[in-house]
């Protein structure tokens, strides 16, 4: 007999290690080449990824020491890390994201989001109506320096003037950008806030809507009405729409938290993180638009009726993408499965 | 088991067990991933400074490509990584952390997404400065911010850090060649308790002598006690009991 005495654990060892040492040199190899390294094992990587998931239950229940127990956990996590790894992205799925999805999903929130519009436009109505009546509460709302800059800039004959210069013109392409950068910024935090029960997101839509709606009233007040109106006619559709949805998508993942569901929160949230994420797709879509059009069209001198044929055709868009297109795909869907069911029969 | 470690079951049924990272890694990741993120600004700075040297006119167009940098460094980063190497940012890889999901499916785009955009929840009172994403890790056993939580996603170590292989046997036992000692049937140490004399025996010469000495006596008194017979005598080798005992309880 063998002088080197064996424990049950050393020749569980000594029968699998060959196979546990294959499965690491396979693993090895993915790390280094990436998945293509197991075009032609990937069977067999498979097969010994489950048989060591077997040895790693078994030498749990039968107790054997522990460094087995930690070297068979360890494998199997890395394996399992390896085949559950991110999916390569299908063909056409972000086309099929935002022409299918998107619309169909922000559709079927509509609560949050007529609840995000009633809040802004409330909000902005209150506090437009009180500034409008009275302009010193505008104080109250927003620091004086701020309103001191608004009042300024719209009765500044030279700022409008040189919306409509070649300067300005010249100067947009970084203005898109910066309004890109600024008011995704502020509608992700928004979104985000929303973790806190949709409470951050409720007051991020309230704060925007009174200030909003302080600043237009105090303007106008001063005798400025038309320059900012007509200064913001074009980009407030796309723009004012971003940040309701924006709203909408924190409001409705505070919701789910708050709610819960049968299987508890982290199934209720996995049911709508689709939803939440194509609210947050729409208001990104909508807040670039915006960006290009306050950077582009709106510092030009162009007149009035050309602003509002352009916030008309955003409205147009609006209407047509969560409105219209919803509704053809759900149509689309019901025919598709009408035409199921008669070939069952 | 640790705390920190939660079972995992694939949906074939598999389970095992994952080791969540602990805040301090997962902050000095974020600290590398911030310094990473300010260096990737600073070199585009820096060649398209060096660009409109050259080109009249490109400085419009640079500043605005700068602005549009900025934002998807500071909001892209993350996701884009994370999307790239499987679950790690540059930050993580370093540290060997990954993100994985909790309930052992795959990681999906959307988890990243949820958990990426979030950051600007975690990420108060300043991005740079995540303090309450910080505290929120802190008082979650399994070390996950706000966007984790949210996202359903974990950030493990990574299993390869702990991959020794198991012993399969004890080697050379021998410079005793002690006789086995033979208990009764009935008394018997278990698979664990044998690790542990294992450990001790290939480990033992690495050891200070003395402790070397004192550890043994321990494991020596419990052994004959859980076996039912007779400890080593003051005056004995410890270290030869152990020893015949592990060869009395193998085969």
């Amino acid at each position: 007999m063998d002088n080197r005495p064996s424990t049950a654990s050393g020749r569980f060892a000594g029968e699998g290690l060959p196979r546990w040492r294959r499965l690491r040199s396979l693993l090895e190899s993915t790390r280094k080449k990436g998945p293509r390294a197991l075009r032609y094992e990937a069977r067999e990587f498979v097969r010994l990824y489950r048989s060591a998931s077997a040895d790693l239950a078994s030498a749990r229940s039968r107790r054997l020491a522990p460094d087995i127990v930690e070297y068979l956990n360890a494998l199997v996590g890395e394996a399992h890390a390896r085949i559950y790894d991110l999916p390569p992205l299908k063909r056409g799925a972000v086309g099929h994201w935002i022409l299918n999805e998107v619309p169909a999903r922000v559709a079927k929130a509509w609560p949050f989001v007529l609840v995000a519009a009633i809040l802004f436009l409330s909000s902005w109505t209150l506090s437009f109506a009180a500034v409008s009546a009275k302009p010193a509460t505008a104080a109250a709302l927003m620091d004086r320096g701020t309103l001191a800059s608004f009042d300024k800039m719209y009765s500044d004959p030279a700022f409008m003037k040189a919306t409509g210069s070649e300067a300005a013109a010249e100067g947009s392409a970084a203005a898109v950008t910066w309004y890109i950068r600024n008011n995704v910024t502020v509608s992700f935090l928004s979104f985000a806030l929303g973790a806190f029960f949709g409470l951050g997101s409720l007051v991020v839509v309230l704060v925007n809507g009174l200030s909003m709606g302080a600043i237009v009233g105090y303007v106008s007040a001063s005798g400025h009405g038309r320059s900012i109106w007509t200064f913001m006619a074009a980009h407030s559709v796309f723009e004012l729409a971003g940040l309701v949805l924006s709203a909408a998508a924190g409001l409705l993942l505070g919701w789910t938290l708050f709610r819960g569901g049968r299987a508890g929160r982290a199934a209720a949230l996995k049911e709508r993180t689709d939803d939440i994420l194509a609210l947050v797709t729409a208001d990104v879509i909508l807040t670039v638009g915006a960006a290009f059009i306050e950077g582009l069209f709106s510092p030009r001198r162009i007149g009035l009726d050309a602003r509002l044929a352009v916030a008309f055709a955003c409205l147009l868009l609006e209407l047509g993408y969560f409105v219209v297109l919803p509704l053809r795909l759900r149509r689309r869907s019901k025919s598709l499965t009408a035409g199921g069911q008669a070939v069952q029969k | 088991m640790k705390r920190d470690r939660f079972l995992v079951e694939s949906p074939e049924r598999i389970q095992f067990w994952r080791e969540s990272a602990e805040s301090g890694a997962r902050a000095a990741s974020f600290f590398v991933d911030t310094i990473l993120q300010g260096l990737i600004v600073v070199i585009v700075v820096l060649i398209s400074g060096g660009l409109s040297a050259f080109a009249k006119g490109f400085s419009q167009a640079g500043t605005a490509f700068l602005i549009i940098l900025l934002f998807l460094v500071q909001w892209g980063y993350g996701f884009f990584f994370e999307v790239l190497l499987s679950g790690r940012s540059p930050g993580k890889l370093l540290f060997r952390l990954r993100v994985v999901r909790l309930d052992g499916e795959s990681l999906d785009l959307r988890s990243l997404a949820l958990r990426n955009l979030l950051r600007a929840a975690d990420g108060l009172p300043f991005m740079a400065l995540p303090l309450l994403g910080g505290f929120v890790s802190m008082a979650d056993p399994l070390s996950r911010r706000i966007g984790d939580l949210v996202a359903g996603t974990v950030v493990v170590k990574d299993a390869r850090q702990v991959l020794a292989e198991p012993a399969t046997d004890l080697g050379a036992l021998a410079p005793y060649g002690s006789a086995a000692i033979v208990c009764t049937p009935g008394n018997s140490l278990g698979e664990e308790e044998l690790y542990i004399i294992r450990r001790f025996l290939s480990s033992r010469g690495s050891m200070p002598p003395p402790r070397a000495r004192a550890t043994a006596e321990l494991l020596a008194a419990k052994a004959a006690k859980r076996l039912g017979i007779e400890a080593p005598a003051a005056g004995a080798d410890p270290v030869a009991f152990l020893e015949g005992v592990y060869r009395g309880q193998s085969s």
